[in-house]
């Protein structure tokens, strides 16, 4: 497996969960009356950083 | 109890890293795709898997559990005395001599240099000892399921169990280093994420220091400081010798080292990763600090559920979710680690040895793949029994590698630095060295010398006899010739340096490592 693949797995792979977190942060946040927009903004933001980590594996 | 987006997070990890493990089954075509990764690997990635693999769900839990209760003076196991000097020394003189032979296994080696009944003696105490570290293993990555979560004792044990194996399976080496990297990336940022929380909670650094006695912050302890176990004594001179077996001579870690592109690129992964596991440490043993100022009574009761509580009880949801997968992304890394060499070790070093021999590289591939699944089955049944018998995680991990590992170390060590060892005496010696190793810590060490008796001495102790009886042995036996020890021993063929990038010169980050360790042993021995 040459490195190109490698890091196109793993930055997919990272993608995917950063993706998933946020979107279900996103989603609970909707369906929750006790749950103000944006509360849980940290959790948005590790989310953001993992995608950044994957973007930055799959193209550098 | 974690909320629904959390549940969702930890089992989407599990759907990609299984995913990732099935879109890696392609590049399987031979045994060295499933048990070498090709040797096809760059430095990088084998720094990260090889540091993934050592912080496992004993250093999330344990660590963080073992500093809350006793203090900052645990970090010795993942700084300088048993992570950075032997890495140094295993690059530095151990892993070229692996690497030139051409092996897949440690056990490969040794009867190389050895003989046959060797090699099935260190594939068969390798195999005993490494099903019980499963065992922990898999017992620390169902705990937090079973109390976060709410599922089942054995539901849990499962889940962890069943996804770690299946990707091994899938994937072999490749999958489980390229999974050891996401499971890196995510620990990190959600150490970083954990830390930032727990920190605020306790009113930032001024905080936490006037919370909480002076020595807890301290890595080097006088014996009327510490314990028998957290003394600088114990630390600085009874925890090398562990840090040594683990990074010289086990094949659960130089696997990775084999499967590297080239020998530079090998030795600085060790010592890359050495570098790496100072802050990653770190930040768990903070987390502890942390929780034992806000949770005290939690610690008292167990401290192994001292990350858990945090987790649940200061991060936003989301986050939590991300902790827990990271937690187990922690003992994940560690479990494949270990699947993929017990497996090695049992296909190449006894069936294919031993039993069936001359057939296709791929009915190789499906015996690695079948020997995880019973290996697995093994180190469930063990995990079942860990916590009566043992009771803290992190000291039931380390306990068990004591008896055995330094005197594995010592034959090897011996083999490749004493060309007149001979395979008897070291046979003699390796199983002595175990054995007494074992009474000392057990029956003897504990009523001798209660007050300063620690587990880490009988490895000490089981080693230097161990070593003591090949030099003598060797006296008595006919040594082996010049052509077989070729290659093999230190100095029986012309070394070469090699000329590198600066990127990957592994004397560089030798000293970049040791400055680092010694700087922060100073820092919280005299400084904090």
């Amino acid at each position: 497996m040459e490195d190109m693949n490698q890091r196109k797995a793993l930055g997919i792979s990272l993608k995917a969960f950063a993706l998933l977190m946020i979107a279900v942060c996103f989603i609970y946040e909707m369906v929750t009356p006790s749950v103000k927009f944006l509360s849980l903004w940290f959790s948005y933001l590790v989310g953001a950083v993992l995608y950044a980590i994957g973007l930055l594996m799959t193209f550098v | 109890m974690l909320a629904w987006p959390d549940i969702v997070i930890i089992i989407g990890y599990f759907v990609i890293v299984l995913g990732l493990g099935a879109y890696l089954t392609r590049y399987i075509k031979s045994q060295e795709d499933f048990f070498l990764a090709g040797r096809k690997m760059p430095w990088w990635i084998v720094a990260c898997s090889l540091q993934a693999t050592d912080i496992g769900p004993e250093t999330y839990i344990g660590v963080t559990g073992i500093v809350a209760a006793t203090g900052l003076a645990w970090l010795n196991y993942d700084w300088l005395p048993a992570c950075a000097i032997p890495c140094i020394i295993s690059a530095w003189f151990f892993v070229r001599h692996y690497r030139r032979s051409g092996v897949y296994t440690i056990p490969e080696f040794i009867e190389r240099r050895y003989n046959a009944p060797m090699r099935v003696l260190w594939s068969v105490l390798f195999i005993v000892v490494r099903t019980l570290t499963l065992g922990v293993v898999i017992y620390t990555m169902a705990l937090p399921l079973s109390l976060i979560v709410g599922w089942p004792w054995w539901l849990s044990l499962l889940v962890a169990a069943g996804v770690t194996g299946a990707y091994c399976f899938l994937g072999g080496l490749t999958g489980v280093m390229i999974t050891d990297v996401l499971q890196f990336i995510i620990m990190t940022v959600c150490a970083v994420g954990l830390i930032v929380f727990s920190l605020r909670k306790v009113g930032g650094w001024e905080g936490l220091h006037s919370a909480l006695p002076r020595q807890m912050f301290h890595v080097v302890l006088s014996r009327t400081e510490g314990t028998a176990d957290t003394w600088w004594g114990a630390m600085f001179i009874g925890t090398l010798s562990l840090g040594l077996a683990y990074w010289c001579t086990d094949q659960n870690t130089l696997q990775r080292t084999f499967a590297c592109r080239s020998d530079a690129e090998a030795r600085t992964a060790l010592v890359v990763g050495s570098i790496v596991k100072y802050p990653m440490t770190f930040i768990w043993g903070l987390v502890g600090l942390c929780a034992a100022v806000l949770f005290a009574d939690v610690i008292v009761e167990n401290p192994d559920n001292a990350m858990p509580k945090i987790v649940t009880s200061l991060l936003p949801v989301g986050t939590a979710g991300a902790a827990i997968t990271a937690l187990y992304a922690a003992g994940m890394s560690s479990c494949d680690s270990l699947l993929t060499s017990m497996s090695t070790v049992l296909t190449r070093d006894i069936y294919q040895r031993f039993l069936v021999k001359d057939k296709p590289d791929m009915h190789y591939v499906w015996a690695g793949r079948v020997s995880i699944i019973l290996i697995l089955i093994c180190g469930t049944l063990f995990a079942t029994v860990v916590f009566p018998v043992f009771g803290a995680a992190y000291i039931a991990w380390q306990s068990v590698l004591s008896y055995i590992q330094f005197p594995l170390f010592a034959t090897l060590a011996l083999g490749i630095f004493y060309k007149k060892a001979t395979a008897l005496p070291a046979f003699i010696g390796l199983l002595t060295g175990s054995v007494s190793a074992f009474v000392l810590d057990r029956f003897v060490g504990p009523v001798l010398m209660p007050y300063w008796w620690s587990f880490v001495w009988a490895g000490w102790v089981g080693g230097v006899l161990t070593a003591a009886i090949i030099i003598c042995g060797s006296r008595f036996t006919k040594p082996y010739s010049q052509e077989k020890l070729m290659g093999l021993c230190w100095r029986t063929i012309e070394e070469k340096e090699e000329t590198t990038k600066l990127i990957i010169d592994w004397r560089l980050w030798s000293i970049v490592s040791l400055i680092v360790g010694v700087s922060l042993t100073l820092i919280f021995w005299l400084v904090l």
